[in-house]
């Protein structure tokens, strides 16, 4: 009697769960077969197959534009952040530094003001500045929005280290800068790569202090199809989608990959 | 010998390091966070108390209207003198745009009234000898008691006049605050319709991630490994992608209507986006898996036995869910619940997209009146009041935890 | 923060130098209209023509109409944008403000010559667009729509309706729905009681309304037949009817309001010189033209129209046969209302 009750419960269990993973996942799966229509509009099931919203995309100069601002945006913001949180990161981990906990709490403020208003805030910050306009302003709000989550991965991965390391390295002659590099950095370089693809990825998904901040050139991705979906839904921006999800599979598979090797690594 | 001083100085420096170098490692990030954050959004909240456009392009009405009441009446020769001469220099240096603004944002429609006074009074127009009358004459607006109280009113360096208008208040000739006419109190009814949305979307993630979070603890490390990245994947996709997604959906003619169509079940397409439905499908499925994985971690360390202990005692599943493993679980649904309606709360792009005009929350109004009508004032306070929520649910937070950690004492 | 801006700028300059100075090129200009259809318009309608003649390369932007963008360059004086279509009360805020150039008469010709409200002390209209009445035949069949009294009239035409989710547009159409003529709506609004009249019009129709926000939403419930008739603007709903072969009706002679976008050339544009000959060049009816052809909407010049294709002139809300239904959105009016109006209206709204 008990024994059908489980049963009932875990198979309510397990079908809820793999309801909602379908509600998670199946509009990303969807996506594919709508992106490679060869209709002019995204109407399921497609007239055809076709590959050309992807090589619309392609030759599109304001795309390729888009792409690249957004990489160049998002690789700076997150060598700032990665730099500024390395150290922040060692200082509050190991130092004795009263009011840790508040530093923590206000590092992480970035990330829970809403964006609308960092956009807004910044953007009147650096009209001041005359810095509206280029890539500079994006650059340093994206970074300070990543700051946190490098900040709180990297912290992680250093509590875990074994400090007596330095010590040996540092016995053994090498200097601060040399120790850093050589002994330090590999060891918590898991936590530094999983903070920084996190960082990419936020700035590179970033869009709205990218519509505040940027004017004319400096568009990134998001922000193109932002003004694109405004306009009319076209199958370009599907394409465009598709392939953004593939590049997030990419960044998450890097990630997973990295966990999986500090989980060998420590297994050892 | 030398050997043994090293390393032992070594080991000194290890044990009892300098504090001010590891200072010296946060100084960096902290300087840098105050620089391109904190100062940015101080300096725009700032604007919501801010009153120096008004103040300091009408320096001599400031002082003219110094000591007058609206119990005096319209005001003398002396203050008109000062007002023309202001408008008159503001046009001059290409302010009584701004100075127009700023009134009309006060008594609504005097705009143009001012803009054509600054003009004439730059050209000299107004006759010296008896200007009020001359500028009564011409414009008989200025005759109103109501717009010299306002102007008068809020003559100051700061001004609260954004803040009581973000909250749905005014003041009054009088001084008093006082009810904005109810066809205005927008502001009070929107805050609250962005913390309803906030609180449904919240109660639904809790409500579909407790089964989830229940069967990947219960599930094998690998089926679990397997259910996490496939949650994993969602979070890692970008946020515009996926409201895009669900537009080409849900669209009229999209992939769940034809599917509907072709099988039969509708004869025409469902009215399924730019409703509050579908913000809520498009808000839930971003935010759901911050809820699954905080639920997750607190689980995690819950024994097993303690249901198994609770079930063989004879107690059925549902009582001892609800007595024993639910006030564990309690953490872990406060953190999520924390995350998912703070991150609820500044929603702009989703409702944007996919939402009617009556899905619209606050930080649409906060982009409206700094992109449109240039009203910083009124954007810096809507912001303020949404902060204050966070800094509210934030203390929650702090309380909870403080009542949680005593219960786990006990 | 003079020494932070000098430090700031210092290191990033360094760091991308490359990217921040574009080749200097012979003469060109920046122009930013509103993106998709209408930069293609512009583009082939306009630019090319002016750029084949002159030699001048025209760098094509676009936005989404924040002023404060505008102002934010001009106040830093770090200027990019040269020329730039602004919605008419954007425009007049922003020229009150000096953010554009006050534009001579021997760049935008004699004013009479335009139609009214599409010329401005700063600007000249880029655009004229309309919302004007529609309905989808394919759902409304034997007895049709003629007014907008009809759309009001939930009795004779039973069914779901549709209006833009803003004060402006909707409060003139429930006017003229409530019989006031074109030319006397703003004449009422401007009366005591006129906007609590708008109101009581609005409360008639409101439980039948399906309120929009953005075209897409608008043109989707229109294909659907979700709703038998709605608002929306003139050159979007020609586009369906060409594109999507959708059996679209536009009803001009119940009466419409058109509104403008302005070409205004921002103070401190650091083209100014070229961004004023081309416009002095787009002043002439003939280049006008050029993107009326390509695009559902008009432009200033009234004799514009003579040089568009007889196709496309019925389509323009400019065009004799239809402007005679029509009058201008009044700028002034609305630049002092609309965020009183507005709120009251979404209060209105959300009750």
């Amino acid at each position: 009697m008990i024994r059908n009750a489980e049963d009932v419960r875990r198979w309510l269990m397990n079908s809820a769960t793999c309801l909602v993973i379908v509600y998670l996942v199946l509009p990303l799966i969807v996506l594919i077969p709508i992106s490679f229509t060869s209709g002019n509009t995204l109407t399921f099931p497609t007239p055809g197959w076709s590959l050309r919203w992807y090589s619309e995309v392609f030759s599109d100069e304001r795309w390729i534009n888009a792409f690249w601002n957004s990489v160049v945006i998002a690789v700076s913001s997150t060598f700032i952040a990665s730099v500024f949180g390395i150290l922040a990161a060692i200082g509050l981990t190991w130092g004795k530094i009263p009011g840790r906990n508040l530093i923590f709490t206000l590092a992480a403020t970035p990330l829970i003001v809403p964006v609308v208003i960092v956009g807004v805030a910044s953007f009147s910050f650096y009209a001041s500045l005359e810095l509206v306009g280029n890539r500079i302003s994006i650059i340093l709000t994206h970074a300070a929005l990543s700051v946190p989550i490098v900040l709180t991965t990297i912290s992680a991965s250093l509590r875990g280290f074994d400090r007596t390391l330095l010590r040996a390295s540092a016995s053994l002659g090498a200097g601060y800068w040399r120790t850093f590099y050589k002994v330090l950095l590999p060891m918590i370089s898991p936590g530094v790569m999983t903070g920084a693809l996190i960082a990419f990825i936020i700035s590179f998904d970033e869009i709205v202090v990218a519509s505040f901040l940027s004017i004319g050139s400096q568009r990134t991705l998001p922000r193109l199809i932002f003004s694109g979906v405004r306009e009319s839904l076209n199958p370009a921006i599907a394409s465009v989608a598709m392939l953004l999800i593939v590049f997030s599979a990419f960044v998450l598979a890097l990630v997973v990959w990295q966990h999986s090797r500090r989980v060998r690594l420590s297994n050892r | 010998m030398n050997d043994g001083i090293d390393v032992k100085s070594m080991h000194d420096r290890g044990r009892t390091p300098s504090q001010w170098k590891y200072v010296l490692c946060i100084a960096p990030m902290a300087v840098f966070l105050i620089v391109t954050f904190f100062w940015p959004v101080a300096r725009f909240l700032f604007k919501s108390v801010d009153n120096s456009d008004l103040v300091s392009n009408l320096p001599r009405t400031v002082i003219a209207l110094a000591d007058w009441k609206h119990t005096d009446g319209i005001p003398g020769e002396d203050v008109f003198a000062a007002l023309v001469q202001d408008l008159a220099d503001a046009h001059a240096n290409g302010k009584d745009g701004i100075v127009a603004q700023k009134i009309n944002q006060r008594v609504v429609g005097t705009r143009y009234l001012v803009i054509k006074t600054a003009r004439i009074a730059a050209k000299g127009g107004f006759a010296k000898e008896a200007l009020r009358e001359n500028v009564l004459k011409r414009f008989s607006k200025w005759g109103n008691i109501e717009l010299w109280s306002a102007i008068a009113n809020d003559l100051k360096p700061l001004t609260e006049f954004y803040l009581l208008m973000s909250v749905d208040l005014q003041k009054n000739p009088d001084g008093h605050y006082e009810s904005v006419p109810e066809e205005q109190a927008i502001f009070l009814q929107v805050f609250g319709r962005t913390v309803w949305i906030s609180i449904v979307v919240t109660l639904i993630c809790i409500v579909l991630a407790l089964p989830v979070a229940h069967a990947i603890v219960a599930a094998r490390p690998n089926v679990a490994r397997v259910l996490i990245t496939l949650i994993l994947f969602p979070l890692w996709t970008s946020l515009l992608v996926r409201t895009i997604i669900w537009m080409i959906l849900l669209q009229g003619n999209g992939p769940i209507n034809s599917t509907l169509q072709l099988l039969g079940v509708i004869n025409k397409p469902l009215n399924l986006i730019y409703t509050r439905f579908s913000l809520y499908v498009a808000m839930i499925q971003v935010l759901l898996p911050m809820m699954i994985f905080s639920i997750v971690a607190v689980m995690r360390r819950i024994p097993v036995n303690l249901m198994k202990a609770a079930l063989s005692l004879g107690s059925p599943w549902l009582w001892a869910w609800w007595r024993v493993q639910l006030p564990l679980i309690m953490p872990g649904i406060f953190t999520g619940s924390a995350i998912v309606f703070v991150f609820a709360l500044g929603y702009y792009i989703t409702p944007a997209l996919i939402g009617g005009p009556r899905e619209q929350m606050i930080s649409s109004f906060i982009a409206f009146y700094t992109n449109k009508t240039l009203n910083w004032g009124l954007a810096s306070s809507l912001s303020i009041q949404l902060l204050f929520l966070l800094v509210l649910v934030w203390l929650i937070m702090l309380m909870s935890r403080f009542v949680f950690l005593k219960r786990t004492e006990k | 923060m003079k020494l932070a801006r000098v430090l700031l700028t210092m290191v990033f300059v360094v760091c991308f130098s490359a990217q921040f100075f574009p080749a200097a090129a012979g003469e060109q200009v920046t122009v930013v209209g509103w993106g998709g259809n209408w930069n293609k318009a512009y583009e082939k309608g306009v630019w090319k023509p002016y750029m084949k003649q002159t030699g001048v390369k025209i760098i094509q932007e676009e936005w989404m109409g924040e002023v404060a963008k505008i102002r934010a360059q001009v106040q830093a004086g770090n200027i990019i944008y040269d020329m730039v279509s602004v919605e008419a009360p954007g425009a007049e805020i922003g020229c009150a403000e000096g953010l554009f150039v006050k534009l001579p008469r021997s760049v935008t010709g004699d004013p009479d010559k335009y139609h009214p409200e599409t010329i401005h002390e700063c600007g000249v209209a880029s655009d004229t667009w309309a919302d004007v009445m529609v309905y989808n035949a394919d759902f409304i069949k034997g007895k049709i729509p003629k007014s907008w009294a009809d759309f009001w009239d939930v009795k004779k035409f039973p069914g779901k309706r549709q209006l833009y989710g803003q004060a402006q547009f909707t409060f003139e159409n429930a006017l003229l729905a409530d019989g006031v003529p074109v030319s006397e709506v703003y004449k009422v609004l401007r009366s005591p009681g006129g906007v609590d009249r708008v109101f009581k019009v609005l409360d008639r129709i409101r439980p039948h309304v399906i309120w929009w926000n953005q075209t897409t939403q608008a043109m989707q419930n229109l294909a659907s037949g979700e709703v038998v008739m709605s608002d929306g603007f003139n050159a979007r709903i020609t586009h369906e009817i060409e594109a999507e072969k959708k059996n679209y009706v536009i009803l001009w002679e119940a009466g419409y309001f058109y509104g403008t976008d302005l070409w205004v050339v921002v103070n401190g544009a650091p083209n100014m010189k070229v961004a004023l000959d081309l416009l002095t060049w787009f002043s002439e009816p003939k280049n006008q033209a050029g993107f009326s052809n390509n695009f559902a909407y008009g432009t200033g010049r009234v004799e514009a129209i003579n040089y568009v294709s007889e196709t496309k002139r019925a389509q323009l809300p400019t065009a004799p046969q239809n402007i005679k239904y029509g009058a201008p959105y009044d700028i002034e009016y609305w630049v002092e209302n609309k965020e009183a109006l507005e709120k009251r209206f979404k209060t209105w709204l959300s009750k």
